[in-house]
C-alpha cells in the first residue's frame, strides 16, 4: 500500500473527473447526467483519500470523503424525486425537450 | 518748313485715324444726319488730303535728304519679344498717301452725286471709309504684320463695296470672288511673314532691311529669302490681280463705278505693288526673273480681252490688269522707282478714265429710267458700249477727261502715262539684253510682250473713244423714243465735273516734271530716286502708238458693221473664239471645271468617308458603352452584394456565437464554465511559466 | 499492489468510458455499478478500508438503486433506447475535456512528488474506523451532527416530493416549510 505513488491516483481521479464531466455535457437524459456528476464527486473523493495519506496523524481527508459521500447520497435521493416529478409533468426526460418548456 | 517730330506724329495719325472716325460715326448715325452724312465722311476726307499735303511740303522742303520717320511704340510683348509698330514717312509713302487721300476725296465728292436716291445710301460713305482707312494703314505702315492686319482689312472693305448692291445676285458672286481670290494671295503673304519672323525676329522693314544687309551683303542668298519673296509676290499676285489670279478683277465691276475707281484703279490694287516695293531687297534674281515674267504676261493678256469687250467698265478693268502687269514687270527689272511712278500716274489716269465712264453710266441710267416712265421699258443693259454713242456733245468735260486720261493710259507723248511707261519699256529691253547674254533668247519675250501690249492698249482705247463718244447714239436707232431724251440731257452736275477736271490734270504731264518727253529731271522722279534714271526718247513706242490708232481705224468700218448687225439682231455674231477670249480666256471656266469640281468631288467624298466612320465610331462608342454599363452592372450585383452579404453574414455568425453563449441550456454552461477555468489556468500557467 | 491498481483503474476507466458510449441506460447504470465497485478497490489500496466500504453500501446499495427505480418509473417509452447526442456537442466535449484533462495533468506534473510521500505507514496497518469514529465524536462532532439533522431533512423533502403525485395527505411527521 505503500509503494503505489499518488501521482498515479491522481491521474486516475483526473481521469474519472474528466470522463464525469464529459458525461454532463453531452448527454441529454437527466438521469445520465446524474450518473456523471456522481463521476465527479468520486473523483473528487479519491483525490481527498489519496492526500490523507500524507497526513502524519489524522485522517481529515478521510473524514471529508465521508461527508462527500454522505452528501452525495443525499442529492442523489432529492435529484431522482425530483425527476420522477419532472417525468410526471412533461412525459420526458430529455433536456432539450425540458429547454424548451422554459416559461 | 519744319516740323517737330510730335506734329508730324500727330498728323500721321491723324491721317490715319479720321476715316476711321468717318466710318464709326456714319455707322452708327448715318440715317440720322442730314443728307445721311455724305459731306461728313467727304469732309473728313478733304481734310485728310490737307494733312497729307502738309506732310509732303514739309518732307519735300526738309534740309535733309532722304528723310524719313519711324515712330516706333511698343504694341505689346510676349515673353521676351516685344513687337513695335512704327509708322514709315519717307518720300515713297508720302506720295502715295496723298494719291490714296486725294483719289478718296475725289471720289467721296463724287458719289455724292452719282449715288444719290440710290438704295442704301447710307452705307456706302462708311464703307469708303474704312477702305480708305485700311489703305492709308498699309501705306503707313512698317511693321508687316500690321500691313497684314490692314491687308485682310482692305480685302473685306473692298468685299462690302463691290457687293453694295447685295440684292444683284452677280454683285454678290463677284464680291465673294474678289475676296477669295486675295485670300488665296494671302497665304504667300503669311508664310513670307512667318519665314520673316523666324530669320530676322522682327517684323520691322527697316530692322529687317539692316538685319539683312548684315547678312546677306554680297553672299548669295539662302532658299528661304526666295521663299518669303515668292510669299510677297504671291500676296501681290492675289491683291494686284495678277496672272494667274486675276479673274476677280473684270467680276468686280459689279460694285458701283466710284468704287471701281477708287479700288481697282487707284488704291487696292496699288497695295500689292507697293508691297513688292517695300520688300524689295528681299528678291532674289529667280525670285525677281520670275516677277518680270508674271509681269509680262499678264500685261498681254489682260490687254488682248479688252479688244473685245462691250461692257464699258469690262474694257477699264482689263486695261487696269494689263497696267499692273506693266508695274510688276518693272518690279522684276529691279526699277522699282519707275515701277512706283508708273503706280502713282496710273492711279490718277485710270481713276479719272473710270469716273468720266460713270458719268456716261450715270446718264444712261437716266435714260433708261425716263424711258420706262414713258411707258415704254426697254430692258437693255445700261453699261453695253453698243448702245452708246455721239456723247461728246452732250457731255463735253466727261469727254475732255476721257480723252486725256486715254491718252494718258496709251502713252501718247504730253500725257503722264507716257512719262512712266517710257521708262518702264526701256527698262525691259535694257534688262532683256543684258539677261540674255548667255544666249537664252527667252527673255527677250518679255520686251515682245511690254512693247505688243502698247499697241493693243492703243486698238482697244481708241475703239472705246469712238463706241462712246462718236457716231450717233445707237440706242435711239434702235428704239426712237430714247432719241428725244437724249437730247435733253445736260452737262453734268458739278460734284461729278470738278473731280473729272482735277484728275484730268492729274494725268497731264504738267504736274510731274516740266519736260512732257523726259520725267527724270521732274521734281517726283529727282526726290524719290537720285536723279539716275535717264531715259532718253526712243521712236518706237511712238510708231507703234501711231500704228494702233491706223488699225483702229482700219477696223472702224469692221466695227461698223457689227453694229449694224447688233441693231437689228441684239446679239454679236462674234466667232466662238472670240468670245472666249472676251470671257478672260475663259479661266473661270478653267478654274471651275479643274479646281472647283475636283474640290466638290473631293469633299463629297470625304463627308461620306466621314459621316460613315463617324457613324461607325459612334455606334462603337455606344456599344462600349453598354458593354462597360453590363460590366459595372455585374460588378456590382456580385462584387459589392457579395462583399455586402459577406459583411452580414459574418455579422450573423458574430451574433450568433455570440448568442450561444446565453442559450439557457445548462450543459452549454458547464461548457463554458469548464472553457474559462482552463482558459485562466492556462494563461497564469504559461505566464508563470515565462 | 500495483497490479491490482492496474486493475481497478483500468475497471474504472473502461467503465466510466463506456458510459459515454452505451445507447441503453440500464446498461449505463450497471456500468455505474462496476464504476463505484472499482473505485472501492482504489479506497482501499489507498489506506482507506471505512470509505471502501461506507462508499459500497451508500452508492451501490442507495443510489444505484434509486438510478434504477428512477430509471424504470420514467422510461416506460424507449427504455432501450437513449437518444444520441448530436455531433455538435460531442466535438465540444472533447475539445473540453481535453483541456480540462491537460490542465489537471500539467497540475499534476507540477507536484513535488516527494513531499508527498506516505507517511502514515504505521497507521496503514491498523484499521481506520476507530481513527474515524474518533474524529467523528471528538473533533468534527458538528459536522457530524449537521450531517445528521441533514440527512432528516433530505428524508422528509424526498418524501414531500415524492408524495405530490399520490393524492394521499402529508405525513404529519414532516412539516415541511
Amino acid at each position: 500500500m505503500n509503494e503505489i505513488p499518488t501521482t498515479y491516483f491522481l491521474f486516475l481521479a483526473a481521469f474519472l473527473f474528466s470522463i464525469g464531466l464529459a458525461i454532463v455535457i453531452s448527454k441529454k437524459n437527466i438521469i445520465l447526467i446524474l450518473m456523471g456528476i456522481e463521476l465527479m464527486l468520486n473523483a473528487g473523493n479519491i483525490n481527498l483519500v489519496v492526500f490523507s495519506r500524507s497526513d502524519t496523524s489524522m485522517i481529515q481527508g478521510q473524514l471529508l470523503a465521508l461527508f462527500v459521500l454522505i452528501i452525495a447520497a443525499i442529492e442523489a435521493s432529492i435529484a431522482l424525486a425530483l425527476v420522477v416529478l419532472i417525468y410526471k409533468h412533461f412525459n420526458t426526460l430529455e433536456l432539450d425537450e425540458l429547454n424548451k418548456y422554459k416559461n | 518748313m519744319n516740323l517737330s517730330n510730335h506734329t508730324i506724329f500727330i498728323i500721321a495719325t491723324l491721317n490715319l485715324v479720321l476715316p476711321l472716325i468717318s466710318f464709326f460715326i456714319l455707322i452708327f448715325f448715318a440715317k440720322k444726319i442730314a443728307r445721311k452724312g455724305d459731306w461728313l465722311g467727304t469732309a473728313f476726307l478733304g481734310i485728310n488730303v490737307l494733312l497729307s499735303v502738309i506732310l509732303l511740303l514739309d518732307l519735300k522742303f526738309s534740309s535733309i535728304t532722304n528723310q524719313q520717320f519711324l515712330f516706333p511704340m511698343d504694341w505689346f510683348s510676349l515673353g521676351s519679344n516685344s513687337f513695335r509698330i512704327s509708322f514709315l514717312i519717307n518720300n515713297i509713302s508720302i506720295l502715295m498717301l496723298i494719291m490714296v487721300n486725294t483719289i478718296s476725296f475725289l471720289v467721296h465728292l463724287y458719289s455724292i452725286e452719282y449715288m444719290k436716291g440710290k438704295r442704301n445710301y447710307e452705307r456706302y460713305f462708311p464703307y469708303l471709309g474704312i477702305f480708305t482707312f485700311a489703305m492709308i494703314g498699309i501705306v503707313l505702315s512698317n511693321n508687316l504684320l500690321l500691313t497684314f492686319m490692314f491687308w485682310e482689312l482692305v480685302g473685306f472693305s473692298s468685299y462690302l463695296l463691290i457687293g453694295f448692291w447685295f440684292d444683284k445676285e452677280a454683285a454678290v458672286k463677284a464680291s465673294k470672288k474678289a475676296f477669295l481670290f486675295n485670300r488665296i494671295g494671302d497665304i504667300g503673304f503669311l508664310l513670307a511673314l512667318l519665314i520673316i519672323y523666324i530669320n530676322f525676329h522682327s517684323f520691322e522693314i527697316e530692322e529687317i532691311k539692316k538685319g539683312f544687309s548684315l547678312s546677306f551683303q554680297n553672299h548669295a542668298l539662302p532658299l528661304w529669302i526666295s521663299l518669303a519673296g515668292l510669299g510677297f509676290f504671291a500676296a501681290c499676285v492675289g491683291k494686284s490681280a495678277q496672272f494667274p489670279l486675276q479673274i476677280w478683277l473684270p467680276d468686280a465691276m459689279e460694285g458701283p463705278t466710284p468704287v471701281s475707281a477708287l479700288i481697282h484703279a487707284a488704291t487696292m490694287v496699288a497695295a500689292g505693288v507697293y508691297l513688292m516695293i517695300k520688300v524689295n531687297f528681299l528678291l532674289s534674281p529667280e525670285v525677281k526673273i520670275f516677277i518680270a515674267f508674271t509681269g509680262a504676261t499678264t500685261a498681254f493678256i489682260g490687254a488682248v480681252p479688252a479688244l473685245f469687250q462691250n461692257d464699258i467698265k469690262k474694257v477699264l478693268a482689263y486695261s487696269t490688269i494689263s497696267q499692273l502687269g506693266y508695274m510688276v514687270m518693272g518690279i522684276g527689272f529691279e526699277s522699282y522707282l519707275p515701277s512706283f511712278f508708273h503706280l502713282i500716274t496710273h492711279a490718277f489716269f485710270k481713276a479719272c478714265l473710270f469716273l468720266s465712264v460713270g458719268a456716261i453710266i450715270h446718264a444712261m441710267h437716266h435714260i433708261k429710267h425716263d424711258l420706262f416712265l414713258s411707258g415704254d421699258y426697254y430692258d437693255f443693259d445700261a453699261q453695253d458700249m453698243r448702245y452708246m454713242g455721239g456723247f461728246y456733245k452732250k457731255m463735253p468735260i466727261a469727254f475732255i477727261a476721257f480723252i486725256f486720261s486715254s491718252f494718258a493710259l496709251i502713252g501718247i507723248p504730253l500725257f503722264s502715262g507716257a512719262l512712266s511707261k517710257e521708262i518702264l519699256l526701256e527698262t525691259s529691253l535694257q534688262w532683256a539684253q543684258a539677261n540674255a547674254k548667255n544666249g537664252a533668247i527667252f527673255f527677250y519675250m518679255i520686251p515682245i510682250l511690254a512693247y505688243s501690249t502698247l499697241l493693243i492698249t492703243t486698238v482697244y482705247m481708241f475703239r472705246q473713244i469712238f463706241l462712246i463718244f462718236f457716231n450717233k447714239f445707237r440706242l435711239a436707232e434702235i428704239d426712237p423714243k430714247a432719241e428725244n431724251i437724249f437730247n435733253k440731257l445736260k452737262e453734268n452736275h458739278w460734284l461729278i465735273n470738278i473731280p473729272l477736271l482735277l484728275l484730268t490734270l492729274f494725268s497731264s504731264f504738267i504736274v510731274y516734271s516740266y519736260n512732257p518727253l523726259d520725267a527724270s529731271k521732274g521734281w517726283l522722279l529727282q526726290w524719290i530716286g537720285n536723279g539716275q534714271l535717264a531715259t532718253h526718247f526712243s521712236i518706237i513706242p511712238l510708231l507703234l502708238i501711231v500704228s494702233g490708232v491706223l488699225i483702229a481705224l482700219y477696223r472702224k468700218k469692221a466695227l461698223l458693221n457689227n453694229l449694224e448687225y447688233f441693231k437689228i439682231h441684239k446679239n454679236s455674231n462674234t466667232p466662238n473664239f472670240i468670245k472666249s477670249i472676251r470671257n478672260d480666256w475663259n479661266m473661270d471656266a478653267l478654274y471651275y471645271h479643274t479646281l472647283v469640281k475636283s474640290g466638290f468631288t473631293v469633299s463629297h467624298w470625304i463627308s461620306k468617308i466621314d459621316s460613315r466612320i463617324l457613324d461607325r465610331l459612334i455606334n462603337f462608342i455606344a456599344v462600349v458603352n453598354v458593354i462597360f454599363a453590363h460590366l459595372l452592372h455585374w460588378i456590382d450585383r456580385y462584387i459589392i452584394d457579395g462583399i455586402l452579404n459577406l459583411i452580414i453574414r459574418v455579422t450573423k455568425l458574430t451574433g450568433y456565437i455570440a448568442r450561444s453563449i446565453q442559450s439557457g441550456k445548462l450543459q452549454n454552461y458547464i461548457v463554458f464554465l469548464f472553457a474559462f477555468i482552463a482558459l485562466i489556468f492556462i494563461i497564469i500557467y504559461y505566464s508563470s511559466e515565462a | 499492489m500495483i497490479l491490482l491498481f492496474y486493475l481497478f483503474s483500468f475497471f474504472i476507466v473502461a467503465s466510466s468510458g463506456a458510459i459515454l458510449f452505451v445507447k441503453n441506460i440500464v446498461h449505463c447504470a450497471f456500468l455505474l455499478m462496476i464504476t463505484m465497485l472499482s473505485i472501492s478497490g482504489i479506497f482501499i489500496l489507498a489506506g482507506a478500508d471505512f470509505l471502501a466500504i461506507a462508499q459500497i453500501m451508500i452508492y451501490i446499495g442507495g443510489i444505484l438503486i434509486l438510478i434504477l427505480f428512477g430509471i424504470m418509473l420514467t422510461q416506460r417509452n424507449n427504455i432501450n433506447q437513449v437518444p444520441i447526442s448530436n455531433f455538435r456537442t460531442s466535438i465540444t466535449s472533447i475539445l473540453i475535456i481535453g483541456l480540462v484533462f491537460t490542465m489537471l495533468i500539467t497540475i499534476i506534473f507540477k507536484l513535488d512528488s516527494e513531499s508527498l510521500i506516505n507517511q502514515r505507514q504505521e497507521l496503514i496497518a491498523s484499521s481506520s474506523i476507530s481513527q474515524i469514529g474518533f474524529l467523528l465524536m471528538t473533533q468534527n462532532l458538528i459536522a457530524f451532527e449537521l450531517i445528521g439533522i441533514l440527512l432528516m431533512v433530505a428524508l422528509m423533502g424526498a418524501a414531500m416530493i415524492a408524495a405530490q403525485f399520490q393524492d394521499k395527505p402529508i405525513h404529519a411527521n414532516s412539516s415541511h416549510e
